[in-house]
């Protein structure tokens, strides 16, 4: 799978340094230059930034870059289409203005990004030496590089870029890269945080308007509104957001105005003129077309990570006659301090409870296969962290135990004699009131 | 004469179907502007030599330039567009898209070469006299007004070169004269050369040259005067 990784950001690598190398106004060879310093530079730095801090900091800022990009993006594609041509000197100085720094940035943040984030995705593997790990990916990413560079030389059309669109397919280049990692990828957290907000703010505009919550809504008109606090709400905003630039940057393209040939007498030479402005257009929508499959391919990645998840099938358990239910903390070949997730399952009449046993550290934890706020779709295991299938949020093992967001439930239980003891009727009762909540707030969906 | 006067040069043009020679070792100047009448008998090689001269064949041997370019070192979309911008070409059997009125018959030309313009479509079908029958279809028309429409078509484009094959020939005397008036009124005004292929005599005596054509040769050259007779 790592080789797999190593190939698929070599690959986005070998295409953004490609369209760097073509939109770049200095000599080839010195751009080559610059973005190799560039790569090596991300690449290298991102192993002391792994090294000095712990946990998942390092990645939290890494994706924190990457949402100011998006959040860039979303700007500078509405500041273009604001200040589209005919608007005025002052917008046309600013936006040439944007551009000459935009084209003078792009070499040197865009690859020095990319090389941090193929760094942290590829060094995760605990096997494998991270310098290594950093080298493989350097070489096979200038090899891949010189291929496409050579295929697209090849192609009988070149693609034009201009510095809205060179920023555009970079950047979703580089969200396509961060997607690979769960726990850098963007669209995810980007979908919990708009689901949180519009729940928020509508639960906030019920109180103020002071609607109580269910007494005078019926239960269809309810359904509706549970579709705003459902995961689908999340994920058409995050959507929206996720594929606004390239909206915004078709906007532009398309508004480009065409060339003036009132002065042409000949109507054949006035229309071919407005004909190759028509297709010069058509041509600069090229590139936001590929971004938009960047993008959407990012997204697929983001919903369906190609991550194997240490999850194992529930194990059925018993009560005890005293009510109660009894693991072993060693039992045969089952060790519940492997430090892996071990998962249970206890039916009572129509309620099968499913619940997990994990060693964090030190203390043995025992918490639901559930959260308090997703439906219970569960979690598995990853490095250092569970995931909730439902919103692919990650929870790192260190929090796992405790209460609240996304994390599990936790779960009363006392240990004696190498025993977990659980209360069936607490196990029961928590399970029941969970899911009755995060089944509402699904929208009645489930 | 100077290139920059020339609109046809061909040197040893010849074009074979297999065992059959359609045109022999053709080598011709025709200048620009010039009216350039072709005769001959059915199978001498008139349709063959004008559709090497439109680029809608190539010939196997010899070359040929048409407006400065040789037509035999064009690949496929390079000719059509070679056609697109300097050929128009006039049919004796219209070719007119039956379900598309006269207008839209003539903007179909303005789409293929670059984009539409409804108003000077209607300007190049009021030159030619059929203004008051844009929104008729090809059936509603008669031969003659089918063939003005056809000429809008093949001028829309300002080709450098017109070619018509037998404009005339399913025409009575009044509508061939009324076509010959107008593709020498048009001549004159946009500057393009014609090269028209005829059986009639009379129609010949339009041009301002004449080339008799036999079993692929050039058999007689005449400068007529650009008089009719």
């Amino acid at each position: 799978m790592i080789l797999r990784s190593a190939l698929s950001l070599a690959l986005l690598w070998g295409l953004l340094s490609c369209c760097l190398l073509a939109a770049g106004e200095t000599g080839r060879l010195r751009r080559r230059i610059v973005l190799a310093f560039s790569f090596t530079a991300g690449a290298v730095g991102m192993l002391p930034l792994l090294a000095s801090m712990p946990g998942d900091l390092p990645f939290a800022l890494l994706r924190m870059f990457i949402a100011a990009l998006l959040l860039a993006m979303v700007l500078v594609s509405s500041a273009a289409l604001l200040s589209a041509p005919g608007r005025g000197v002052r917008s046309t100085i600013w936006r040439e203005r944007c551009a000459g720094w935009g084209r003078k940035m792009a070499p040197v943040l865009f690859p020095a990004l990319n090389g941090a984030l193929a760094t942290a995705i590829l060094a995760g593997s605990p096997s494998t030496s991270r310098l290594t790990v950093v080298a493989v990916t350097v070489v096979t990413a200038f090899l891949v590089a010189s291929l496409v560079d050579l295929l697209i030389n090849m192609l009988p059309y070149r693609p034009r870029f201009t510095t809205l669109t060179l920023f555009l397919l970079a950047s979703s280049l580089l969200f396509c890269s961060a997607a690979f990692s769960p726990r850098l990828d963007l669209f995810a957290p980007l979908s919990m945080k708009i689901m949180k907000f519009t729940h928020d703010f509508l639960h906030q505009f019920m109180e103020s308007m002071l609607l109580p919550d269910h007494l005078f809504i019926n239960p269809p008109t309810w359904n509706f509104v549970g579709f705003f606090f459902s995961q689908e709400i999340g994920f058409w905003g995050a959507l929206l957001l996720w594929f606004a630039p390239v909206l915004l940057v078709c906007l532009v393209v398309s508004r480009t105005p065409l060339p003036s040939v009132a002065h042409v007498r000949q109507g054949a030479r006035r229309r071919s003129l407005i004909a190759a402005a028509l297709r010069e257009r058509r041509g600069l929508l090229i590139i936001p077309a590929v971004a938009a499959l960047v993008l959407a391919f990012s997204v697929y990645r983001s919903q369906f990570p190609d991550v194997l998840y240490w999850d194992p099938a529930p194990i059925a358990v018993e009560a005890t006659p005293a009510g109660d239910i009894a693991i072993p903390l060693k039992q045969g070949e089952l060790d519940l301090r492997d430090g892996k997730l071990h998962k249970f399952s206890y039916s009572q009449g129509s309620t099968l409870v499913r619940f997990f046993v994990l060693e964090r550290g030190d203390a043995v934890v025992v918490a639901l296969d559930a959260c308090a706020i997703c439906p219970p779709d569960g979690y598995g295991q990853g490095e250092g962290s569970v995931f909730c299938y439902y919103c692919k949020t990650l929870i790192p093992l260190e929090t796992v135990g405790r209460p609240g967001g996304c994390n599990p439930v936790p779960v009363p239980f006392t240990s004696s004699d190498q025993t977990l003891r659980i209360s069936t009727l607490q196990l029961v009762n928590l399970w029941n009131s969970t899911v009755q909540v995060t089944t509402k707030n699904a929208g009645g969906k489930r | 004469m100077e290139e920059t006067q020339v609109i046809i040069r061909t040197e040893q043009l010849g074009r074979r179907y297999g065992a059959i020679t359609a045109l022999t070792s053709l080598d011709l100047v025709v200048e620009k502007g010039d009216w350039l009448t072709v005769m001959g008998h059915s199978g001498s090689g008139k349709s063959t030599l004008l559709n090497l001269l439109g680029g809608l064949d190539r010939p196997t041997e010899g070359t040929v330039q048409v407006a400065g370019q040789d037509l035999s070192g064009l690949s496929e979309n390079e000719l059509a567009r070679f056609r697109r911008e300097q050929i128009g070409i006039i049919f004796q059997q219209h070719h007119l898209i039956p379900y598309l009125t006269a207008l839209e018959n003539v903007m179909m030309a303005q789409y293929i070469h670059s984009v539409v313009d409804e108003v000077e479509a209607r300007g190049a079908l009021e030159r030619v006299g059929m203004g008051h029958r844009l929104r008729n279809r090809p059936g509603e028309l008669s031969g003659g007004e089918q063939q003005r429409v056809c000429i809008a078509r093949a001028i829309i484009n300002s080709p450098a070169l017109l070619l018509a094959d037998e404009p005339t020939g399913n025409l009575d005397g009044g509508a061939t004269r009324m076509v010959l008036e107008l593709l020498r009124e048009l001549r004159a005004e946009e500057g393009f050369s014609i090269v028209l292929v005829t059986h009639n005599q009379e129609v010949a005596a339009w041009g301002d040259r004449t080339i008799q054509m036999d079993d692929g040769l050039v058999i007689r050259d005449d400068l007529v005067g650009g008089t009719p007779a």
